[in-house]
């Protein structure tokens, strides 16, 4: 549910990484997310553990709100953009605990994002 | 002069003009100040020279609370110096400031206040000179700016190197005074009153094999520890009834310690520079230390009580980090750990692109406790070898005080990552609903609050002179006053409120 609710948010918010709504998994490609980790599927295991999470999963949308700046025209994520997101979470306080480790919401956003994605393409 | 209790015959009762109870950093202090200003005084210390079995074991304790409260009294000349680290800075300006979010918090003096008796402090516990800025002592080979727009603040401690004895440092100097004169084996265990309970005529004194004597004087001063003192005043009550300075059963409570614990892990590739800029140096004369905490305003808009926490290279072993350090020892050895672990740690390094080796440090808190009245020492059913009650301690630590080292952790957390310093992670402890504390929390041996000050005796037990509420000629000297602790260790502070007594007493009673 957790997952459907992500999706249906995502695909409105980010036509560019070209999610379709629940039903047409198929349709999903991969975002240009993973090129921010050098461990794709690592980062993405992370972000299914967040989506187990209740505290982190309660409300994608409060989590995922961050990431629709960082896409451009091209449907390609800006690194640049990112490390400044990441940047401007810990400066205001932004920021998630996983595992105690202090995160920034934006990359708690981007590794459940990956879950996200890899979920509706399987 | 120094003469011993133990050496003189059986005589009648002692008298003197100022009676000193203690020779520790306040008492000794005290001494010397008054001895300087041409005033005469007797210090009695309940030991010797030296540390004596005997004589130790009357400050066992009964323990009821947190652990971590054993080991701190030593008595003989010196006291507690004598197995201090010397460890001094002074409390912060919005230490001494009612705060909001602090219940009972405040001072009745403020900073500027002691100011000036901070910088003769720092002379008496053997300090080169006074400056707490960082940037002023760090030099040029040491660049902390990549913390100055932070919100968080790097405080320095100096180090008196070695720690100042003072019973040695001063010893002859108070063998030789003609003003001074130093009572060993001088072991007080009650007080007589007159004036109606108003004031105290004469402390008993009572040591094992001889017989009892009082000491006689116009003025008393308690400077005998965070747990003796307020042991002496309980004992007080017990034997006069109502006691001194509890109309308000407020003696023992507010008991308080600086928390100190092991509390977080850094992956850092930057350990070498962290290590250099967090261990003690020496900048000329000084041996300083910077500490990272939260700064004033932040401090203010997050509520949060005072705390810094050093930074060393994982020791080991170190609890609270253990997770953290069997995780990178793990992964050293080629061997995985569970897979979450795993693949949080591999996301963390990637997004700080960690091209080489991290490493793990560790952070460790030093911090203010909030003030507790349900923190208190009592007196025991166990009695010494005299007879008097042991202290019954139990020390308490709240919700606020896991709360606010939880706070200043993601600050500290979110401010290194941002900075590229390296990722934090929380212990789990830390991240329960109910904290349990550690096993290695202990209180730094700062024995604080349990007579605090307050200028309404309905909200301490000491008014803003260190007089005993309702008292005419009952003071009391050392940390046990504090009615706030900040979390910078309290020698110095202590030391200079003394000073600031010994000026009140003087012009009480300018000469002898």
């Amino acid at each position: 549910m957790i997952r459907r609710r992500a999706l249906l948010w995502l695909s409105g918010l980010l036509p560019g990484l070209n999610l379709a709504a629940p039903g047409h998994a198929a349709a999903v490609s991969a975002p240009a997310l993973a090129p921010l980790f050098r461990r794709p599927l690592a980062a993405q295991q992370l972000g299914e553990h967040c989506l187990r999470t209740p505290s982190l999963a309660r409300d994608p949308a409060l989590l995922l709100d961050d990431l629709g700046s960082l896409v451009q025209a091209d449907g390609q994520v800006s690194a640049d953009r990112f490390e400044r997101l990441r940047e401007r979470d810990f400066a205001t306080g932004r920021i998630v605990l996983v595992g105690g480790w202090v995160m920034a919401r934006c990359e708690v956003s981007a590794c459940m994002l990956l879950a996200v994605t890899a979920e509706a393409r399987a | 002069m120094i003469e011993d209790l133990r050496q003189l015959p059986p005589g009648a009762d002692i008298d003197a003009d100022l009676c000193i109870v203690g020779g520790g950093a306040a008492g000794i202090t005290l001494a010397r100040s008054l001895a300087a200003a041409g005033r005469n005084c007797l210090l009695l210390e309940s030991g010797g020279l030296a540390l004596e079995a005997d004589v130790q074991a009357r400050s066992a304790l009964e323990v009821t609370g947190l652990g971590g409260v054993d080991g701190c009294q030593l008595r003989y000349l010196g006291g507690a110096t004598n197995h201090w680290g010397g460890w001094c800075r002074p409390l912060d300006a919005d230490d001494f400031a009612r705060r909001d979010w602090v219940a009972d918090s405040g001072w009745p003096i403020d900073a500027e206040a002691l100011a000036p008796y901070y910088s003769q402090a720092q002379a008496v516990c053997g300090l080169p000179a006074w400056d707490y800025q960082l940037e002023n002592v760090a030099g040029q080979d040491r660049d902390f700016g990549a913390f100055a727009q932070s919100p968080l603040a790097l405080r320095p401690y100096q180090f008196s190197r070695p720690p100042l004895r003072f019973g040695e440092a001063y010893r002859d100097e108070l063998g030789r005074s003609d003003r001074v004169r130093v009572l060993l084996h001088a072991n007080v265990t009650g007080f007589e009153t007159a004036g109606g309970g108003r004031a105290v005529a004469a402390v008993r004194l009572q040591d094992s094999g001889l017989p009892d004597r009082r000491v006689r004087a116009r003025c008393f001063v308690l400077a005998c520890g965070g747990f003796e003192n307020v042991r002496l005043l309980l004992q007080s009550h017990r034997q006069a009834g109502g006691g001194f300075g509890n109309d308000r059963d407020l003696v023992g409570r507010y008991f308080a310690q600086h928390p100190h614990v092991s509390c977080a892990s850094l992956l850092t590739p930057q350990a070498d520079q962290l290590e250099r800029l967090f261990s003690r140096f020496a900048a000329g004369d000084l041996i300083v230390r910077a500490t990272v905490g939260a700064g004033a305003q932040a401090r203010q808009s997050q509520q949060l009580l005072n705390g810094a926490l050093t930074l060393d290279r994982l020791p080991d072993p170190v609890t609270g980090v253990g997770a953290a350090r069997a995780l990178w020892r793990d992964l050293r050895n080629g061997e995985w750990p569970d897979e979450f672990s795993t693949r949080l740690w591999q996301v963390v390094s990637d997004l700080d692109s960690f091209v080489a080796s991290p490493d793990l440090m560790a952070f460790y808190a030093r911090l203010e406790q909030a003030p507790n009245p349900d923190s208190r020492i009592l007196l025991s059913d166990q009695v010494d070898a005299q007879g008097v009650p042991l202290p019954r301690v139990d020390w308490r630590l709240s919700a606020q005080d896991a709360d606010s080292l939880r706070a200043l952790l993601l600050l500290v957390g979110a401010e290194f990552a941002r900075l590229g310093l390296g990722r934090v992670q929380l212990p789990e402890w830390l991240l329960a609903t109910r904290v349990e504390w550690p096993a290695d929390l202990w209180g730094g041996c700062h024995l604080m609050g349990g007579t605090r000050m307050a200028a309404d005796p309905a909200r301490g037990v000491v008014d803003g002179n260190s007089r005993v509420h309702g008292m005419d000629n009952l003071y009391l000297a050392g940390s046990s006053v504090f009615p706030t602790t900040g979390f910078a260790n309290p020698t110095l502070t202590l030391t200079a409120l003394t000073l600031r007594l010994a000026d009140h007493l003087l012009a009480q009673a300018p000469r002898s």
